[in-house]
């Protein structure tokens, strides 16, 4: 058909429409739909030319500018599936609203720029002034829904959440995830892509809920651009530069597209559509609708190396505009050149603040890149709706990808300056110069410009080959260009990943791991894109044994993270060629490469497995430490000092909490000997007047003769004919007095056996370390404030749990089961097995500790050979006969303890069988939890063993000690068992006196018991965690300690009582009521204090400030440790 | 005489399997270890017809002076240790576990197969209630008890 024909169809076309909107009977708005759907851009032009002024109106499409959200969706039309040209209508419908869609861009800069730098009152204004003078919307409704997050918090947020659900019910689904998306601080992205992923509906609707809620993710085609004539006009348009945004290069260029960026530049003054029009019609006498003198400036200066020029501007423009991506970039990369830190330029936790912070801090800091970046994309998709934000997002996400295709082919999407980095758009390198010139760089003198034009004679042209990828056939020459530096420091990282992956494809094994670790040890936070798993099955063990330098192998694995066990071999590998057998051997460490291998792949992890090498897990702390000293007379760097002396103290620690595990079973036998035996001795000088034969009677059947007495009493006439035993009266004597030494061995409460047991094992101990993994792996759940257990099990919350509801409640019945038996088990063992019972304290009758007379009746009257000597010579040998009893019953302890664990693990096969059959179809969740079965079993089979070890008799072998040991110590020790839930907002102990290692477990237990309390305590006050502090002072002679955490004002009164009980201490152990404490350690810390420690000490406890204070003094006169003393 | 090599440190695990083999195999001696040096020690100090690996061991036994370390894959880095330093040998895995830092037992059966061929001989899923474990664990010692091994 010829053009005439054509033209004069589309005339046609466009008349008859015309010509219905004077029909009175014609529906005029679904005219205007049927006429933006059936007719070209064209045709739509010529429609839009011709339609009377009268009805120009209809074109604005005028129930677009909505009054409320609640209207949005809830009205409106829809273009037709088929529509001939979806751009060009929605850019016909923009065009007529050109005046109000300015001022909506420019109120929106202004917001932008208030939300970032925290004027929340300017930027609440401007949201009200948008809906007032252009309508309201679905993105200002979720803007505003996000400044509520961000300046008011969650509860303000969720009730301005709750509220547009119930305005428009519609929309609630998309603002369910606008409000996910909200925080800044809390990581949404997993739980979003879990959402994106679960959307089930077809393409279009999906596409719309991508477009406003998932907008970092490209939408799949355009046929949901129909659906924008349901919401506003600002949704449309933003949905438009949305679309338009997310087109390739090839169709933005060609017909109608690239027309219809034209033709809307003209009339919408805005940088995103102007930078698109820039790109796809480079021609140099076009009127720029925008300029960028400052910003091309600042980035010429960066690209030819004057990094100081940036620094300087780029500090000043940035407080103007605070969230250009593209100069947030090169401001920082030049500061990290420049080894700067600049000011701050923001009010801290301002979004403009935290954007640059993570910015700079995850191209700087190894430690914290992954962490930091994430923070940062969630920031950005938070915030998409900001331009420069968009912009920063698209940029780490092509870094972060796994494959190094040209990082930077999106570049130009969300950049509105132009730069080389929008080369990409282009084929060619020649229209990529042109693009720059038309934008008025200099074509002879910007570096840019060089650069590109560089390609024009050398095709090894790094930054255009970076652009565009690269052949393998090319690597060798690309690699030597690189390596003379003939490229953009910006796109080091980018190169080096290309020119990585590119050798590894090619099996240039050897060096692509020499080229990324000679480039990493040279700039440790450059980005070097590699794709993990494909390295990893590339470099098998089988391929890793043939790589000639070992060292470097070693050292790749260390940076890249791998397996632990990859750098582990290369490591040894490296030691073998070397000659040497272990790394502390290596005697020179001045080469970077060393220091890195000795620093870094040498660590705990890697000695661990070097089982030849290191026969224990000091010998791997020695050889660290070894390493860290070469390390530290090589490099100066006090990062190795630092080492050495926490694994110093680790290994003191460790040391000392063994001596904890081996004092566990403890009688303080000088105390008693020099204070508590005076009653017998006076009984021991009565026998020295006893004749040996002396007999009497001794009364043993009371039964018989209570009976006998009651049948007399009745009257019945009962001969006698019980013959009472007779026993040398001396030999009875001996019993009494060797019976009341034991009584006191065991029961004295400030020296004696029970008391440690209780300080030492049952108080807080026992049960943590029998029950921690229960709780770590869920198997049990804690009570609640109330005394009542949790019901709800965490196996039946997990995510992807797949239960039905009957079977989440029979599991929580089962679970919750289990955990009354374990505590009932427990707390049986604790108050009924590790007692001690005789004859004359037989309230425990389970007591394992059994001492009664019976029992030991052989080895009592043993003693009698020991008595004519002293009573001295009697008193050590009763104790020295209570200690080999001792160890007879700890045997009992310990083999009770092995039928414990056997009972347990019995009872977790059971509890496995059980939970599993009701777990229905839930593979996934039927492997967890047999496998956290498996884990605990094993692990409460090690707690068992740590248990089983402290019944043994105690082996003290610390000779001296500090005070900083004593807490740390202590600590360690109460962390060991609860998973590092203990920590001090300050301790400082102002003493390094060392202290005589006899008393090294009394500090311990005093220390422990005070921790235990804070750990309990801010289990059931969570928010006051970690407030409590340790202060130590040494004044004129006495050690002052005052161990303090914060309390809640309701709780005063309930510790009013203890402060009152303090009183009575004294009393309260004298009379054996020390069980009266209540659990709170508090009069076996009293006991420690005055009484193992010294007499002349302090202890009390006091409420001052919101704070519960245990104050001690001790005389540090009698404990100090004496180095003259030998043995 | 077949010599068994068991590296376990489940007490009630490791019991079960040698009560089974010495019921099973009248000939046969096992040599249990219960961490991964001892285990790694075994090997390079002696030779051994089958080695039968638990996955999860500690790095060092506690009397040894071994902390807690565990290491999650200690079997399957034994049969790596042996295989960098050169050494025939068959060994299989037996584990209560189902799955490994994310992999399942199959999907490792799967590659060590890939890595150690005929080597590896598999991973078996152990069960204290169910007995299948004794059935695959004897096809497996039947195979490599067989004279054409």
């Amino acid at each position: 058909m010829c053009v005439e024909n054509i033209s004069s169809m589309t005339k046609a076309k466009v008349s008859t429409l015309i010509s219905q909107l004077s029909n009175s009977k014609i529906n005029k708005l679904n005219l205007i739909i049927e006429a933006f759907s059936t007719l070209t851009y064209d045709e739509l032009k010529k429609f839009d030319s011709r339609i009377p002024q009268i009805f120009r109106g209809l074109l604005k499409i005028p129930y677009l500018k909505r009054k409320s959200f609640s209207d949005i969706f809830t009205s409106g039309k829809v273009l037709w599936s088929n529509t001939v040209d979806m751009y060009g209508a929605l850019s016909i419908i923009i065009l007529n609203n050109a005046k109000e869609l300015n001022k909506y861009i420019a109120l929106k800069e202004s917001l932008d720029y208030a939300t970032a730098v925290q004027n929340y009152q300017d930027a609440y204004s401007l949201l009200k002034q948008i809906e007032t003078e252009i309508g309201s919307s679905i993105n200002m409704t979720y803007y505003l829904l996000k400044l509520t997050r961000l300046d008011k918090g969650i509860t303000a947020s969720t009730q301005f959440y709750n509220k547009m659900c119930r305005d428009n019910r519609m929309l609630s689904g998309l603002s369910n995830v606008a409000f996910k998306s909200a925080s800044i601080d809390i990581p949404f992205e997993a739980d979003l892509d879990g959402l994106y992923r679960s959307l089930s509906t077809d393409g279009e609707i999906r596409d719309f809920f991508t477009a406003f809620v998932f907008p970092y993710k490209r939408t799949k085609g355009d046929g949901w651009l129909k659906l924008l004539l349901y919401t506003s006009l600002i949704d449309l348009y933003e949905g438009f530069v949305l679309q338009l945004s997310s087109l390739e290069p090839d169709r933005l260029k060609t017909a109608p597209i690239a027309q219809i960026i034209l033709d809307v530049t003209v009339k919408i003054k805005d940088r995103r559509l102007s930078k698109l029009k820039s790109l796809v019609h480079v021609d140099e006498s076009s009127e720029r609708s925008f300029t960028f003198i400052d910003e091309m400036e600042l980035l010429e200066h960066y690209y030819s190396g004057d990094y100081e020029y940036v620094y300087e501007k780029g500090y000043d423009y940035l407080k103007i505009h605070p969230l250009e991506g593209q100069i947030i970039d090169v401001f920082y990369r030049s500061c990290i050149k420049l080894n700067r830190m600049p000011d701050d330029i923001f009010i801290p936790d301002s979004l403009a603040y935290r954007v640059h912070t993570y910015y700079h801090f995850s191209l700087v800091n190894e430690d914290f890149s992954d962490f930091l970046r994430s923070q940062l994309k969630n920031l950005c998709i938070a915030w998409f709706s900001i331009p420069g934000l968009r912009h920063i997002y698209q940029l780490y996400n092509d870094m972060d990808a796994p494959h190094t295709d040209p990082i930077y082919r999106n570049y130009w999407r969300y950049s509105y300056i132009p730069e080389i980095r929008d080369a990409s758009f282009y084929n060619d390198s020649n229209e990529a110069v042109d693009y720059m010139i038309s934008m008025g760089y200099d074509p002879n003198n910007a570096s840019q410009i060089k650069i590109l034009q560089q390609i024009l004679v050398d095709e090894y042209n790094q930054t255009f080959r970076l652009l565009y990828g690269f052949g393998y056939d090319d690597l060798i020459s690309y690699k030597e260009s690189f390596e003379k530096h003939e490229h953009i420091p910006i796109v080091t990282g980018c190169v080096v990943s290309q020119l990585f992956n590119g050798m590894v494809s090619a099996g240039m094994l050897s060096e692509a791991v020499d080229l990324y670790v000679r480039y990493r040890l040279d700039n440790p936070f450059i980005k070097i894109c590699i794709n993990k798993d494909d390295i990893l099955r590339t470099f098998t063990d089988a391929v890793d044994a043939t790589i000639a330098d070992q060292l470097k192998l070693s050292v790749f694995y260390t940076m890249i993270n791998a397996d632990v066990y990859k750098r582990y071999l290369a490591y040894k590998r490296y030691l073998r060629r070397s000659e040497v057998s272990k790394a502390s051997d290596i005697d020179d460490l001045s080469d970077p490469l060393l220091q890195y291998f000795a620093g870094k792949v040498v660590d705990r992890n890697v000695l661990t497995l070097h089982v030849l090498a290191f026969e224990t897990e000091d010998d791997i702390v020695s050889e660290r430490i070894e390493l860290c000293k070469k390390l530290y007379s090589a490099t100066s760097d006090k990062i190795y000092s630092e080492e050495i002396t926490s694994l110093i103290k680790e290994q003191e620690v460790k040391t000392l909490a063994q001596q904890v595990n081996d004092s566990k079973i403890h009688v303080d036998v000088q105390s008693l000997i020099n204070s508590e035996f005076k009653h017998e001795k006076l009984m021991y000088d009565t026998l020295a007047e006893i004749d040996d034969n002396l007999l009497m009677y001794e009364q043993k059947n009371l039964e018989w003769l209570f009976e006998y007495i009651t049948k007399q009493y009745e009257g019945k006439s009962v001969v006698l004919q019980y013959e009472l035993p007779t026993v040398k009266y001396k030999r009875m004597l001996l019993r009494q007095m060797f019976l009341n030494i034991r009584d006191k061995f065991l029961f004295n409460p400030i020296y004696g056996l029970d008391k440690y047991l209780s300080a030492r094992i049952r108080h807080g101990t026992l049960i943590t370390q029998l029950r921690n993994h229960f709780l770590t792996y869920s198997l049990v759940t804690n009570k609640k404030d109330g005394g009542d257990y949790q019901y709800v099990n965490p196996w039946t919350q997990k995510r992807h749990a797949n239960l039905l509801k009957s079977e989440v409640d029979e599991i929580n019945k089962r679970m919750l089961q289990f955990t009354i038996w374990l505590d009932d088990q427990l707390k049986y063992v604790k108050e009924e097995r590790i007692q001690i019972r005789t004859e004359r304290n037989d309230s425990k009758l389970n007591g394992l500790f059994d001492y009664s007379d019976s029992l030991m009746i052989e080895m009592i009257d043993g003693l009698e050979d020991n008595s004519n000597e002293s009573f001295d010579s009697f008193m050590y040998a009763s104790i020295d006969l209570l200690w080999k009893w001792t160890s007879q019953v700890l045997q009992n302890v310990r083999a009770f303890f092995q039928e414990y664990e056997v009972m347990v693990v019995d009872e977790m096969t059971n509890l496995q069988t059980d939970v599993v059959a009701l777990m229905g179809n839930s593979t996934t969740l039927i492997a967890n939890f047999k496998d956290a079965i498996t884990a605990c079993k094993t692990a409460f089979q090690s707690d068992v063993a740590i248990v089983t070890s402290w019944f043994k008799p105690e082996q003290a072998n610390v000779r001296f000690f500090t005070i900083q040991q004593a807490v740390d110590t202590s600590l360690a020790v109460i962390n060991r068992i609860n998973q590092d839930a203990l920590s001090f907002s300050e301790i400082v102990i102002n003493d390094d006196e060392k202290y005589d290692g006899v008393y090294f477990n009394a500090f311990h237990d005093v220390f422990h018991d005070m921790m235990n309390n804070i750990l309990g305590y801010e289990a059931k006050r969570s928010a006051l965690k970690g407030g409590g502090k340790i202060i130590v002072n040494n004044i004129a002679g006495k050690l002052l300690i005052e161990v303090s955490n914060p309390i809640d004002s309701a709780d005063i009164e309930g510790l009013h009582s203890i402060l009152r009980d303090q009183k009575n201490f004294p009393d309260l152990i004298a009379g054996g009521k020390t069980r009266k404490e209540n659990n709170s350690g508090c009069i076996k810390i009293y006991s420690t204090v005055m009484y193992t420690l010294g007499a002349k000490n302090k202890y009390e406890n006091c409420v001052e400030n919101g704070h519960f204070i245990a104050k001690i003094e001790i005389d540090k006169s009698n404990i100090v440790y004496d180095e003259d003393i030998i043995g | 005489m077949m010599k068994i090599l068991l590296v376990e440190d489940d007490s009630y695990k490791s019991s079960a399997i040698i009560s089974w083999i010495r019921e099973e195999y009248k000939n046969a001696s096992v040599v249990v270890k219960s961490s991964y040096r001892e285990g790694c020690l075994a090997v390079f100090n002696s030779t051994f017809d089958l080695l039968i690996l638990d996955m999860s061991l500690p790095a060092r036994s506690q009397n040894s002076g071994g902390g807690e370390d565990t290491i999650v894959n200690g079997g399957e880095l034994i049969i790596r240790e042996m295989l960098d330093e050169g050494m025939l040998f068959h060994a299989v895995i037996l584990t209560q576990y189902e799955t490994f830092n994310g992999e399942t037992i199959e999907a490792i059966d799967e590659r060590l197969r890939y890595i150690c061929g005929d080597s590896f001989c598999g991973c078996i899923s152990y069960n204290s209630q169910d007995d299948s474990w004794k059935n695959n664990l004897k096809i497996i010692i039947d195979n490599v008890n067989s004279p054409n091994c």
